[in-house]
C-alpha cells in the first residue's frame, strides 16, 4: 500500500513534519513502514526531448535510430541521436531523455557508446527505468504540453515521497488502505482536526435511463449502488491525475478508468465502470439488466487483462441479461469496458462477501487492487462515498452528466447496520489492567474522540460509538488497542507476572532428548537436523512398506511423503559426508509420521548411524546402544531378530526390547544400498522410539557393598561349537555359583588351527566373597564342577594356555 | 693420619667441584659419607690410633662429614639451578591424541538456552504436534476458513484427513497450535513456551526455509497485562543476549491477539547505526506478540472475560543465525558435518 506525502498533505491542509518522521511515527502508531522513497531520486539528468526523426539501425533489425531535439535549461535547442530499442514511438513524441552522466533510479548509468557501430548520446526512458511504474513495454511517451528541456521530474510530478506500508500489517484495517483512512490516522495521532470533504453532489432526477439490479444471493453482495452518466467524453486524464496515480504504482489509461482507480485510492471504494451501451437490454423495455449472480459451470469471460477466464459456482460474477460481464470485485470484462467510443457509461459501487471474493480469487489465481481490497471485508459506508465522489470527478473531468437515479441495492439487514453504529461497552479499569498502565478516563476520551469514536459515560462505563467506517472494530479489547496505541507502546512500563508459583513438571521426553543429545555427543556422534520429508526415490530404494501421510501441496516431488522413520534422510547425510570424511557418527531426534488403525502416531525418534572401517561394527552399534541406555538407567535389555517390512535394508536386523516390548532396531546396510549411496566403508545403524523409552519405569538404583575381601582372578578359555550362541554360554557361567562374582568375555575369535566349526571364547572371571577371603581351593573346585558342566551341556573343552 | 684425611676432604672438594648432575653428586657422595664410604673406613681405624689422639681425630672426621655434607647440598642446589635454567626442549605443540566428541546442532544449542531462561521464570515448555488441524492451527485461533490473514502462513496441506473436528490435516504453521490444546485440557494459572518444528510452504532460498523452528510463549491468569509481556519478552533477550538489548515496540496485526504488537531489537551488528544486517534501519523485527483474543478463549472454553493473557512467537533459527552470524538459513539442514563441526 503506497501513499503520496503530497497527497495526504493535500488532504490535511498542512502537514508540518517531514516524510521521513511521519513514517516514523505511522510505524511506532500505526503499522508497519516498509520503505520510504523520494521519486525525483536519480532524475536529474533526464529532459523532456521531441523526437525529430526515426530510422531503421542499418546492422540491426530491433533496433532504431531516433534523432531528437533537447535543451538544458536556458540554453539554445541541441540535437543528438539515441540508439533505441522500442518501437511505440514516433516523430513528434516527446520523451524522457536521459543524458550523458544520468545515473538512473535503477543503478544504471548513462554513457555515450557505440550500439552495433553507431554512436548513442544517451537513453529513451521506460517508465520502471524512472522508477515510476513497473511498465517497461516501451517508451514512456509524455504529455504533448510537456516544454523541451523541462526535468522529466517536474512533468511527471515526481517531487513527491511514496511511504510505503506493508499490506499485511493493514489485513484488519479495510479502511486504511486509502489516503483518507492514513489522512484520519495522522491527524488522530499528531492530535489535529480533521474533516473529510464530503462530496456536494445533488443528482436531479430525470431518470431517461432505467437499470434493473438484482441481487441473486444478498449474503454474496451487500450493498449494490450504480449510476448511469452520460455524454461523457473519453481523453487522457489530466496531467496531475496520470502523475498521481503512475506515482503510486497504477497505470494511466482514460479519464474514466482512471477516475474510478483515484477514488479508490483516495477513499477505498473500489469502482467499475461499464460501457452502458454494451450491456444487453431486457426485451421490450427501453432499460438493462445487471444481475449479482455466481457464475454458471462452462461460463467463460474475457477479462480486462486480456485472458479468457473459466468460470464456476465459487466465481461471483456482474452479467447483464445474458452474460457475465465481469467478475465481481476483481476485474472487469473485455466487452463491456471503457473505449475511445464510449458515450454513456454505469459507474458500479458494491459491496461484496469479502469470503466469496477470496475464494473466486484463488479459484481464478487472480488478485488485483480491487480483490485485496475487497477480502478484507470494506465498511458498508464507502460504497456510497465512492458513487458520489465518482459523480462529482467525471462531471468535473470528462463532462459527463448523470441520467439516471443512483440506485442503491441492499436488503434489510444492510440497511439495519447502516443505521445503527455499534456500541460497545467499556470498562475503564479494564484498560489500565489489560494495558498494565493506569489510564485516565480523559485520556481514554480523548483518544477515542481523535480515532472518530463517540464516547458516552453510563455509570462507571462508558459506552462506545464505534464509527461507521471501523468495521474491524467488534470487541471491548479491539477498543483498548486503540487506547494502547494512541498512549504509545513505548511509554509501557515492563512489570513481572505477579501470581502462584506453581510447581513446574519437565516433560519427560523433553528430558530424556535432552540427555540422550548430551551422552551421544560424549560418544563422539554429531546431531543433524533433517527435513520431515523425503519422495518415491528412497522409498523404493530402502522398499518401505508403511503407507506414508501425504503432502496434497509438496514444493517437488522429492519432499512429498512425511518421513516414517529418520534413516532414509540419514543415510542421504552419510552419502554426502562420505567424500570429506572417513569416518563419523550421525544421530537425529525429531518425529516421524504415520497412521496406526487410522489414527495419525507422530512419536519421537532417535536414530543413529556410524560409518568406519570395521569388520566389527555390528557390535560397536550395540555397544553404542548398551551404553546410552545404561546411561538412562536401564541395565536389562534383550534382542530378538527383527522381521518388520520396513527395515527390509538391514543385515542382521535385530530388535532391540526392553521388558519385553520392542523399542527400536539396529542392524547393518545391505552392499547394494551402500552401492547405491556410494559408501564402501562399514556403516550400522539403529532407531529407537523415544516415546515408549520414555514411558519405561526406571528404577532408582540400590547401593550394592563392595567386598573388602580379595577377589581371585581366573581367565578361562573354551572352544565351542559355532551352534551355541554366546548368551547361553554366558549365562550358565554366571549364574553357576554365588561366588562368581562377574564373568566379562574378552577374546572371541575362529581360527584354522582351533578346527572348522568351533571357536574360542575366553572369559575373566572374578570371584569373591562379601564375608571371607576365599581359599584357592574352592574356587579351584568351582572351576572344574564348571568345566565339567559346560563339557556335558555343549561340548566345550576348556583350552590351556 | 690427620693428613690423610685432609687428603680426603681435599679430593672430595676437587670431584664435587667437577660435576654437574644429581646422579653423580649422589655417587660421590656415598663413596665419600656412605655406610661404606671413605669416611667411615678412616673412622673404623681410629682404634689402631693412641687413645689420646682419638677425640681429635674423631673431632676432626665429623667435622669434615659435616663440612662435606653442607658442601654437597649446595652443589645440589646448584646442579638444580643450572637445571632449570638451560631447559630441555619439550615440544607441546605435537597434535593431542585424536579423541572424537560429537557437536550439537546450533539449533539445539539455543533451543536448550532458551529452554533454561522461560524455565528460570516459571514457564513450562512443551513441544506439541507437528501434524495438525486446520482447527487447533487457524481456526480456533480466529482464523476462520478464508481469513485474508492465512495468507502469511502459507501451509502444507496433508491428503489424508482428520478424525478430529472433521478438520483437514496440514503441518503446523507456527507452534501457536498449543495454546488451545493447552487451554482446553488445563485452567489458569498458565505459563508456557512452546519449542518446536513448524513448516511454511515457500521455497527455500538464502533467507527463506520451508521448515522452521518457533518459540512460542503465553501466559494466562486473571491479570495478565500489555507490561507483563515486555517484561518477559525484554528479559529473555537479556539473558540469551548476555547484556541489555534495547527493544522497540509498534503496533502488529495477528488475528489471535488484540492488542497486537511487534518487537524489534536493537541491531548488535551496528549498535542501532544501521548496516547491511538491518536494512539500515537500526532494528530488527523479532517478534509479534499480543494479548489472547477473546476468541481464542471462547474456543478455549473459558468463561467469557475471566482470563487474560499474553502470547508471542520468536523465530529460533532466526536467532540462531544472528547469534552464530551464518548466512545462509540452507546450512541448517545441510546435513553437512563441515557446518556441524563448527559449534
Ligand atoms: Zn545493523
Amino acid at each position: 500500500m503506497k501513499l503520496s506525502y503530497q497527497w495526504l498533505k493535500e488532504i490535511l491542509g498542512k502537514i508540518k513534519i517531514s516524510p521521513e518522521k511521519l513514517a516514523n511515527l505511522l510505524n511506532l502508531k500505526v503499522a508497519a513502514v516498509e520503505k520510504v522513497k523520494k521519486l525525483a531520486h536519480g532524475l536529474d539528468k533526464v529532459v523532456v526531448a521531441e523526437i525529430l526523426e526515426i530510422k531503421k539501425h542499418p546492422q540491426a533489425d530491433k533496433l532504431q535510430l531516433v534523432t531528437l531535439r533537447f535543451k538544458i535549461q536556458n540554453s539554445k535547442f541541441k540535437i543528438l541521436q539515441v540508439v533505441c530499442g522500442a518501437f511505440n514511438i514516433k516523430v513528434g513524441d516527446k520523451v524522457p531523455l536521459a543524458l550523458k552522466g544520468a545515473i538512473l533510479p535503477n543503478g544504471v548509468e548513462i554513457k555515450e557508446s557505440i550500439i552495433r557501430g553507431i554512436k548513442s548520446e544517451g537513453m529513451l526512458c521506460a517508465e520502471d527505468e524512472l522508477g515510476v511504474g513497473e511498465d517497461h513495454t516501451g517508451i514512456l511517451i509524455l504529455d504533448k504540453s510537456a516544454k523541451i528541456g523541462e526535468k522529466v521530474s517536474k512533468v511527471l510530478g515526481l517531487d513527491d515521497t511514496i511511504i510505503e506500508i506493508e499490506n499485511s500489517a493493514l489485513t484488519h484495517r479495510p479502511d486504511l488502505f486509502s489516503h483518507y483512512g492514513f489522512a484520519r490516522e495522522i491527524a488522530a495521532i499528531t492530535n489535529s482536526k480533521f474533516k473529510i470533504q464530503k462530496s456536494k453532489v445533488k443528482v436531479k432526477t430525470k431518470k431517461l435511463f432505467n437499470l434493473k439490479i438484482k441481487i441473486e444471493d444478498p449474503k454474496d453482495c451487500l450493498r449494490y449502488m450504480a449510476v448511469v452518466i452520460d455524454n461523457v467524453k473519453i481523453a487522457p486524464s489530466p496531467i496531475w491525475l496520470q502523475n498521481r496515480l503512475r506515482n503510486l504504482g497504477i497505470r494511466p489509461i482514460n479519464n474514466i478508468v482512471d477516475i474510478t482507480n483515484y477514488v479508490m485510492l483516495e477513499i477505498n471504494q473500489p469502482l467499475h465502470a461499464f460501457d452502458y451501451e454494451k450491456l444487453s437490454s431486457i426485451q421490450n423495455q427501453n432499460s438493462k439488466q445487471i444481475v449479482i449472480r455466481r457464475a454458471r459451470k462452462e461460463e467463460k469471460l474475457l477479462c480486462l487483462d486480456g485472458v479468457e477466464r473459466k468460470l464456476d459456482n465459487n466465481v461471483l460474477v456482474i452479467a447483464d441479461s445474458k452474460k457475465p460481464i465481469a467478475l465481481a470485485g476483481i476485474m472487469g470484462g473485455e466487452e463491456s469496458g471503457i473505449t475511445e467510443k464510449t458515450k454513456t457509461i454505469v459507474i458500479e459501487s458494491a459491496n461484496f462477501n469479502p469470503v466469496v471474493i477470496r475464494k473466486g480469487m484463488r479459484k481464478l489465481g487472480l488478485r488485483t487492487e480491487a480483490s485485496l481490497r475487497f477480502e478484507k471485508g470494506l465498511p458498508l459506508v464507502f460504497a456510497k462515498d465512492g458513487i458520489l465522489r465518482a459523480i462529482e470527478l467525471i462531471e468535473k473531468i470528462a463532462n459527463g452528466k448523470v441520467v439516471s437515479k443512483i440506485y442503491d441495492i441492499k436488503d434489510k439487514k444492510t440497511e439495519k447496520l447502516l443505521k445503527t453504529p455499534k456500541k460497545i461497552n467499556l470498562e475503564v479499569e479494564k484498560v489500565s489492567n489489560l494495558i498494565g498502565e493506569k489510564i485516565s478516563e480523559k485520556q481514554i476520551v480523548k483518544y477515542l474522540n481523535n480515532l472518530g469514536f463517540t464516547v458516552k459515560k453510563i455509570g462507571k462505563m462508558l459506552k462506545v460509538i464505534v464509527p461507521m467506517f471501523r468495521n474491524d472494530v467488534e470487541f471491548e479489547e479491539d477498543v483498548i488497542e486503540e487506547i494502547a496505541r494512541l498512549y504509545g507502546y513505548q511509554k509501557i512500563n515492563p512489570k513481572p507476572i505477579d501470581g502462584k508459583l506453581n510447581f513446574l513438571p519437565y516433560d519427560p521426553l523433553l528430558k530424556l532428548e535432552k540427555n540422550l543429545k548430551n551422552i551421544l555427543i560424549g560418544l563422539g556422534f554429531d546431531e543433524v537436523y533433517n527435513y520431515s520429508f523425503y519422495g518415491e526415490k528412497i522409498i523404493n530404494l530402502l522398499k518401505l512398506k508403511r503407507e506414508h501421510l501425504e503432502l496434497t501441496n509438496p514444493l517437488n516431488p522429492d519432499q512429498r511423503y512425511l518421513r516414517i522413520s529418520l534413516l532414509p534422510k540419514i543415510l542421504e547425510n552419510a552419502e554426502k559426508n562420505v567424500s570429506f570424511y572417513d569416518r563419523f557418527r550421525i544421530f537425529e531426534i525429531g518425529k516421524v509420521y504415520f497412521l496406526s488403525d487410522n489414527k495419525i502416531e507422530q512419536p519421537k525418534y532417535l536414530a543413529g548411524l556410524i560409518l568406519e572401517k570395521n569388520e566389527k561394527i555390528f557390535y560397536l552399534a550395540k555397544g553404542v546402544i548398551e551404553i546410552i541406555l545404561k546411561k538412562i538407567g536401564i541395565n536389562i535389555i534383550s534382542y530378538q531378530k527383527n522381521s518388520d517390512q520396513n527395515y527390509q535394508y538391514l543385515d542382521n536386523p535385530t530388535t532391540i526390547m526392553i521388558n519385553n516390548e520392542k523399542i527400536g532396531v539396529f542392524g547393518l546396510i545391505k552392499k547394494h544400498i551402500k552401492d547405491n549411496l556410494k559408501i564402501t566403508d562399514d556403516l550400522a545403524v539403529f532407531e529407537i522410539d523415544l516415546e515408549k523409552l520414555s514411558k519405561l519405569k526406571i528404577e532408582v538404583k540400590t547401593f550394592e557393598k563392595i567386598s573388602s575381601y580379595p577377589p581371585i582372578l581366573r581367565d578361562l578359555a573354551f572352544i565351542v561349537s559355532k551352534n551355541i550362541i554366546f548368551e547361553e554360554l554366558y549365562q550358565i557361567i554366571k549364574n553357576f555359583h554365588p561366588l562368581i562374582y562377574s564373568v566379562e568375555p574378552f577374546d572371541v575369535f575362529e581360527s584354522e588351527k582351533l578346527g572348522k566349526d568351533v571357536r574360542n571364547i575366553a572369559f575373566h572371571l572374578i570371584f569373591q566373597s562379601p564375608e571371607r577371603t576365599l581359599k584357592s581351593e574352592e574356587v579351584e573346585k568351582i572351576i572344574s564342577d564348571l568345566v565339567k558342566t559346560l563339557e556335558q551341556k555343549f561340548g566345550a573343552k576348556l583350552r590351556t594356555f | 693420619m690427620e693428613e690423610e684425611i685432609k687428603k680426603i676432604k681435599e679430593k672430595a672438594i676437587e670431584e664435587i667441584s667437577q660435576i654437574s648432575d644429581l646422579l653423580s653428586l649422589e655417587n660421590l657422595k656415598r663413596k665419600y659419607l656412605g655406610r661404606k664410604g671413605l669416611l667411615r673406613e678412616i673412622l673404623q681405624k681410629i682404634t689402631q690410633l693412641p687413645e689420646k689422639e682419638r677425640p681429635k681425630i674423631g673431632k676432626l672426621i665429623n667435622q669434615i662429614k659435616t663440612d662435606l655434607e653442607k658442601i654437597i647440598e649446595e652443589k645440589k642446589t646448584s646442579i638444580y639451578s643450572l637445571e632449570s635454567k638451560v631447559e630441555k626442549i619439550f615440544d607441546f605443540t605435537l597434535p593431542p591424541q585424536k579423541i572424537f566428541f560429537g557437536h550439537l546442532h546450533p539449533i539445539t544449542q539455543v533451543k536448550n538456552e532458551v529452554t533454561e531462561i522461560f524455565q528460570s521464570m516459571g514457564f513450562e515448555v512443551l513441544e506439541g504436534p507437528e501434524v495438525e488441524t486446520d482447527w487447533y492451527n487457524f481456526e480456533a485461533l480466529n482464523m476462520p476458513i478464508e481469513h485474508p490473514a492465512r495468507d502469511v502462513w502459507d501451509t502444507f496441506y496433508i491428503n489424508q484427513k482428520s478424525k478430529i473436528k472433521n478438520s483437514k490435516l496440514l503441518l503446523r504453521t507456527h507452534t501457536s497450535n498449543m495454546q488451545v490444546r493447552v487451554m482446553e485440557k488445563r485452567k489458569p494459572p498458565l505459563r508456557i513456551c512452546v519449542i518446536g518444528k513448524c513448516f511454511r510452504h515457500e521455497a527455500t532460498d538464502q533467507t527463506h526455509e520451508h521448515t522452521l523452528y518457533q518459540i512460542e510463549g503465553f501466559a494466562v491468569d486473571e491479570k495478565i497485562s500489555l507490561a507483563n509481556l515486555i517484561y518477559t519478552i525484554k528479559n529473555f533477550l537479556n539473558a540469551l543476549y548476555k547484556k541489555e538489548i534495547k527493544i522497540r515496540i509498534r503496533p502488529g496485526y495477528f488475528p489471535f491477539v488484540e492488542p497486537g504488537i511487534e518487537i524489534d531489537m536493537r541491531c548488535e551488528n551496528c549498535q542501532g547505526r544501521g548496516c547491511s544486517v538491518c536494512k539500515n534501519s537500526g532494528w530488527i523485527e523479532i517478534l509479534g506478540a499480543g494479548m489472547i483474543h477473546p476468541k481464542v478463549f471462547e474456543s478455549a472454553g473459558y468463561p467469557k472475560g475471566k482470563y487474560t493473557g499474553f502470547a508471542f512467537g520468536v523465530g529460533l533459527d532466526r536467532l540462531v543465525m544472528m547469534l552464530y552470524k551464518i548466512d545462509d538459513i540452507r546450512w541448517l539442514h545441510s546435513g553437512d558435518l563441515r557446518f556441524i563441526h563448527q559449534f
